[in-house]
């Protein structure tokens, strides 16, 4: 028996009239990579909002099913979605580094929970983040400049070290390394990689290269339902669905 | 080929349209705003002409009679009526002038030789002159600065009327009550519009949620923006004098009607600037668990800041300049003295324009021009303030 994190059931997601998500139930096991693929519009980035509840602020939207982080209905009354945030991280799509200094977006989320009590702590916190998220040697001299002048894959980095500093149990990436170039891309890969050691990562991503260099468990999303879902292997050598296999040889998608 | 000459050439004929209708409004608003300033500047300056009196029986005259008379006496020397002569000592005299009024008496006196029995060392090239010549031609003008040259008549910085208070008689009417009375508005105002404004936009913008009440908000807070500002001034009339009983006329009433005529443009103009603020901002402090506040006060308004000054101030400057709701609160009133307190009975830069534009008397109208060139500047710098205050912000949060 495997050792799940997140598990969905039964998810239905609307926009408006229109339905986004069709019956998802996904198991993302603990300390493991899982990649979401599949074609543009298919739900997935939908999906991955839902695990945070990202999606509560979107305008006429309609949720049904659960979500369970540890045995926990992230979608009961009493939870308290700031909270939950606060557990689940996230890493967007475009590097979005507050306009302030670097120290101050990585220490952003450790002082707004109240993590740090006094300087010292703080300092190490952003200290360790930094390190983890394989940033620190190159901007430890520079700690004040804006974050916003430092390079797009940098910022990413930065995005990543901001997530870290708030001590999550999961992070949600969505495409984190499309608007950055192959090596930028390169350096983020092998932060995640790292990064699995402590955290449960569920990404997002269009290249199917990506998800199988860093991924263990892939989930295949076509208009709005998992296709078919598995360990990264099998998925890419082994398809059992033919939609999946159409679309990892690119006849769509 | 021929569809993309003609494509120039339309672009050309738009571009070269636009440019005249620029160049038009440039011209237009030069020529009004130098008709202003070759009037008002006058007003900066005070003529005076002093004189001394020669003849020792003359003197003796004048000391025998008692104060008032005397300046009946110099007065009737003078052939000057409705004015007040002032004496420093007692064989001097000086009197204030207003230029196109008193000079052309002093010239008629001259032309009279009724002043040569003063001490005005007037050379015959300039009284030829004055015999043959009409007081507003212009070598009458010259023969007047040669009197300045000669220290006859001087000419000097018009303190008083930046400084001075309103008075019936234009050469001591000043500015000064005005100045004040729109700074206690402008107190009041800002005191009430910018937290009202910019806490109702955070609500709206950031906080509320999306139902059939904030569509009622919503609509009405875009109409309010453009009522006429009578109404408001009604508004004001109507409750805060006649139902709150506040004291009529007083910078507290101006203040308060201003601010609910101004408080929906300001709502409109920070709901703009909250909206101009990414949105990946946003989702980058919500992904890391802040709460909707936090995000609003740490993260959306301070981006918003440069956009939110500069709204807030077009918003105030529009108040300085507004005068129809005022009219309806008993500000148009002649004050005396520069207003202590807030309660106390003032005037505001507009209405202090509107009221001596429509004053008959010599030398008012030229001050009022004074006063719109003293309320431009006053406008130019609070501008200045915003695109400073703008550039400030926003080198300091970076771009995004």
């Amino acid at each position: 028996m495997e050792n799940f994190k997140i598990c969905s059931q039964k998810l239905n997601l609307f926009y408006g009239p229109k339905q986004v998500l069709f019956d998802i139930n996904l198991k993302m096991v603990k300390k493991t990579v899982t990649a979401l693929i599949g074609p543009s519009g298919c739900g997935k980035s939908s999906f991955l909002r839902c695990i945070n509840r990202m999606n509560d602020l979107i305008e006429n939207v309609k949720i049904y099913g659960h979500v369970f982080i540890d045995d926990c209905d992230i979608y009961a009354r009493a939870v308290d979605p700031v909270r939950l945030r606060s557990r689940v991280g996230m890493v967007f799509q475009k590097p979005n580094p507050f306009p302030r200094s670097i120290y101050d977006n990585v220490a952003y989320g450790p002082k707004i929970h109240g993590l740090a009590r006094h300087k010292k702590e703080l300092d190490a916190i952003v200290e360790k983040a930094l390190t983890k998220a394989a940033l620190w040697d190159e901007v430890k001299d520079r700690l004040q400049s804006p974050g916003t002048g430092l390079s797009g894959g940098q910022q990413q980095r930065l995005c990543i070290a901001r997530t870290i500093a708030i001590n999550p149990e999961v992070i949600l990436m969505d495409e984190p390394c499309s608007a950055l170039d192959p090596i930028a891309t390169a350096r983020v890969e092998e932060l995640i990689d790292e990064l699995r050691q402590k955290y449960t990562i569920i990404i997002v991503t269009h290249s199917l290269s990506q998800a199988a260099r860093i991924s263990q468990k892939t989930a295949f999303f076509h208009l709005g339902q998992v296709i078919e879902v598995g360990p990264t292997e099998d998925i890419f050598t082994n398809p059992k669905e033919g939609k999946t296999q159409e679309y990892l040889t690119g006849k769509y998608g | 080929m021929n569809r993309l000459g003609k494509r120039h050439k339309k672009n050309t004929f738009f571009r070269i349209g636009c440019q005249c209708v620029c160049l038009a409004f440039v011209v237009l608003f030069t020529g009004i705003f130098l008709g202003i300033y070759l009037q008002g500047k006058n007003a900066f300056w005070q003529y005076r002409i002093h004189l001394t009196l020669p003849n020792v029986s003359a003197l003796e005259t004048l000391h025998t009679l008692p104060s008032p008379q005397k300046r009946v006496f110099i007065k009737s020397l003078l052939g000057i009526k409705n004015q007040d002569v002032y004496s420093p000592f007692p064989d001097q005299f000086y009197l204030d002038l207003i230029p196109d009024q008193d000079l052309f008496y002093i010239g008629l006196q001259i032309r009279k030789k009724k002043l040569t029995s003063l001490a005005l060392p007037v050379s015959k090239v300039a009284r030829q002159v004055l015999y043959h010549q009409m007081p507003t031609s212009k070598s009458f003008q010259q023969f007047m600065h040669q009197l300045i040259e000669d220290k006859i008549i001087s000419r000097y910085w018009n303190w008083r009327f930046l400084f001075g208070n309103d008075s019936h008689d234009a050469r001591y009417a000043g500015l000064w009550g005005a100045i004040v009375g729109t700074v206690f508005t402008l107190v009041v105002t800002c005191i009430g519009v910018i937290p009202l404004g910019v806490g109702a936009a955070i609500y709206l913008e950031e906080l509320a949620p999306q139902n059939r009440w904030y569509n009622f908000f919503d609509v009405n807070i875009n109409n309010l923006a453009s009522v006429p500002s009578v109404i408001f001034g009604i508004v004001g009339l109507a409750v805060f004098i006649n139902f709150f009983s506040l004291p009529r006329s007083s910078a507290l009433v101006a203040g308060l009607t201003l601010c609910i005529m101004t408080l929906p443009q300001i709502i409109v103009a920070s709901r703009e600037a909250f909206r101009g603020v990414p949105k990946m901002i946003r989702e980058g402090a919500l992904g890391i668990g802040a709460s909707p506040v936090q995000i609003t006060f740490h993260h959306v308004l301070p981006a918003a800041l440069p956009a939110l000054t500069t709204g807030i101030l077009l918003g105030i400057v529009r108040a300085i300049g507004e005068s129809a709701p005022l009219l309806m609160l008993g500000l148009v009133v002649f004050v005396i003295e520069a207003p202590q307190s807030f309660s106390d009975p003032t005037t505001v830069l507009p209405m202090q324009i509107y009221n001596w534009a429509r004053q008959p008397e010599y030398g008012f109208i030229e001050r009022a021009a004074a006063a719109i060139l003293v309320l431009l500047l006053i406008l130019f710098l609070l501008s200045a303030m915003a695109i400073w205050l703008r550039e400030k912000s926003r080198t300091k949060h970076g771009k995004f």
